[in-house]
This record gives structure tokens, sequence and C-alpha cells, in this order.
């Protein structure tokens, strides 16, 4: 690092580096190779401004207002890893994300284990002689079932995250973006019905004639599915809404905007 | 609309001409190499010397990078009067053996096209 440089040119260079090396992680490049580009490029902006140990923060402005802008590295470096045709290298094939694989297990092993402790619940639930195979089954089975979901929904956030930094390297984006919401979903559904239905449990035990707790049950019915809806949608939207705000935070700026800030 | 650059005085498609160069840059920097070691902008530098093989910092550090990273081109670091330790890129000997690959396979390539350019039937030799 020059130390002579103004704090002011420093942060200018650093915040140009920065939003090259963000787009370089997007790109899915790993630390190494980051820092290579990034020190080969700082090197470069170094030699560019060529004006001694004190350069204006104008000079770098307009040295910077040379340089490619940082999206470029995102397309060039993907161009740049594919392989010609008597390259050494060979570019591997897009793979599933391993997070994506894993969670699809723990969700179906959790799936299959709730399915084992709902059976207990009807095997056993009824009065008469308990089915103590059902019991074991359902005791063995209550720690997947607890356990799939959690894991599950974990793997699907960090699986969706790398594939959408790999660059291309890896797939199954839909599959983990299923894995992080199906659960979560899940409980926003239940949630909304078991609300629902308390409020009209309430109604009903005060003394309520038997044709009105019909048109209750149909409110209920309606109103929590109406809810779970709404709910739904205001989750993924949400979710949208804040991959777009960090996209934009990690750099994923237009080119004209990132001249603005470099010009500002 | 249709983009075109002055090459030599005859106007020529720029995006045709924008993905043959960068087919060939990683041609053009094994090649520029085998003169003598340069770090990332004195390579730049020197390919800019013929417009023709000029490219950018966007395009040449990431296959510098991926070139280190298949032996292709040795790094080392070198202090620097401006910054930061120059990281100097030599040509290998597997990278040697890669460009003297590339070359043929260029030679070739360039042969048949321009055979093909000049209207002689195919196979014969001029």
């Amino acid at each position: 690092m020059n130390d002579t440089l103004p704090a002011e040119v420093r942060a200018r260079i650093d915040m140009h580096l920065d939003a090259v090396e963000d787009q370089l992680r997007r790109a899915g490049e790993t630390r190494e190779k980051r820092r290579g580009i990034v020190d080969d490029l700082e090197t470069q902006i170094l030699d560019m401004l060529d004006a001694g140990d004190r350069p204006s923060l104008a000079a770098v402005d307009a040295v910077l207002r040379r340089l490619d802008p940082p999206q470029a590295y995102r397309g060039e470096t993907n161009r740049a890893s594919e392989p010609s045709p008597t390259s050494h290298g060979r570019r591997a094939e897009p793979e599933l994300c391993r997070q994506a694989r894993d969670g699809a297990w723990w969700l179906g092993a959790g799936f299959v284990a709730q399915l084992v402790v709902l059976l207990d619940l009807v095997v056993n639930g009824t009065p008469g002689p308990r089915n103590s195979a059902a019991d074991l089954a359902a005791v063995v089975a209550l720690f997947p079932a607890a356990l799939g979901p959690i894991v599950g929904t974990a793997y699907g956030w960090i699986a969706t995250e790398r594939i959408r930094r790999s660059g291309g390297a890896q797939f199954g984006l839909g599959l983990s973006v299923i894995q992080a919401l199906i659960y979560p979903i899940l409980v926003v559904w239940v949630g909304a019905f078991g609300l629902w239905n308390a409020g009209t449990s309430y109604a009903t035990e005060s003394g309520m004639p038997d044709y009105q707790i019909h048109d209750l049950r149909l409110i209920e019915l309606f109103g929590a599915v109406g809810t779970a809806i709404v709910l739904t949608i205001a989750i993924v939207l949400m979710l949208v809404y804040l991959t777009r705000e960090r996209e934009k935070k990690m750099g994923m700026v237009e080119p004209h905007v990132e001249r603005l800030l470099a010009s500002s | 609309m249709y983009q075109s650059i002055a090459l030599r005085g005859t106007p020529v498609d720029k995006a045709w001409s924008s993905q043959l160069k960068k087919g060939l840059v990683e041609l053009a920097v094994l090649a520029a190499l085998r003169q003598d070691e340069a770090y990332g902008y004195q390579l730049l530098q020197r390919l800019a010397e013929n417009p023709l093989l000029a490219t950018t910092e966007s395009t040449l550090y990431p296959v510098l990078s991926r070139l280190a990273d298949e032996r292709l081109v040795a790094v080392r670091q070198a202090p620097s009067p401006s910054g930061p330790p120059r990281r100097y890129y030599r040509l290998t000997a597997p990278g040697q053996r890669h460009l003297d690959q590339l070359s043929q396979y260029w030679r070739q390539l360039s042969s048949a096209v321009d055979t093909l350019l000049d209207g002689t039937p195919m196979g014969v030799t001029r």
C-alpha cells in the first residue's frame, strides 16, 4: 500500500477496487483469484496516476473514468473462464449444489418421520390397547421429524445463496428456494388456521345456534385461507425486495450510477 | 443499428471484431510474454502498441489469473515504487508448449481462411 496517498484518494481507489472485487465474488471467483486481479488493477491505477506521491482527487477520478466499470469484471471473468479449444483447463459442467441436494434429503427424511409420528397419533389416539410398535417408531422418528425441517430449511437458504453466487457453476435454484420457503410458509398457514380456529371455537362455546356455527366454520375456512395467502405473498415480496436491495449494496449498480459515485 | 469501426479505412462490424479479439486474447497474452516477463499494466501497454491487439484490464487480468491457475504462467512479486508489490508474469515451460500449440492452430486457421478469401480451391497449396 502506498502510505503517502491522501486519505480521500486512497478511499476513492479502495471504493473502486471493492466494487470490482464484489463483482468477481458474484462471478464465483475464488478469494485468491480475486486478490490477484484486484492487486493487478491497483498497480495499474497507481501507475496511471503518475503524479508523484500526492495525486489529487481529480486525477484519481480521471484515471477511474478511463477504466472499465466494475460490472465489466463479472461478464469478462465468466467469458475468460471458458477454455479455448486447445486449453489445458476444462470448465466443469454445472453441477447440482451440494447443499440443495443435502437439504432435499433432510426435508424428505423429516417428512417421512413426521408421517410416522402422525401415524402413531392416529393409531394410538383412539380408545383401546396401545400399539407399542407404533409408539416405538414414533419415539425414534421424533428427533428427525423435528430436526429435518430445520436443517433442510437452513440448507435451502445456504444453497440459494451459493447458487446465486456461483455464476452458473451450480444449479438447483428452484429446489433450494422451495426448501428455504416450504416450512416457513407452512408455519404461516398453520398459524393462520390456528388463530381463526381459536376465534371461532371461542364463539361456538358461547352457545351459538348450529346454523350459525355452520356459517362461522365457512368464514373460518375462507378467512384462514385468505390470511395465509396474503401473508405468503407478503413474505415472498419482502424477500424479493430484500434480495434486490442487497444486490445494490454488493455493487450491482448500473454503470451510470457507478460513474456518478466516482465523480461525486 | 450496424456498429462499425474503421480498420485501415475499411469499416468492420464492431461486435464481430470484438468477439474475434476476445478469442485471441489468450494467444496474444502468451505471445507477448514470450519476449520477457511483465506485470499486468505493462502487458496491457505492450498489447496496446498494436491497436488491433489492444484490450482492457477487465479482460486481461482475469485471463492472466486463469493462466496462472493453469500453471501456464508463473507469478512473482517485486516491490514497486508507486504502491503495492507488482505481480510479474512469466511464461512457464507448459505455457511455452501451449503457446506453440495455439500458434500452430492459429496459423492453420488463418491460412484456411486466407485460402477461402482468395478463392483458391481447398487443398491447393499456393
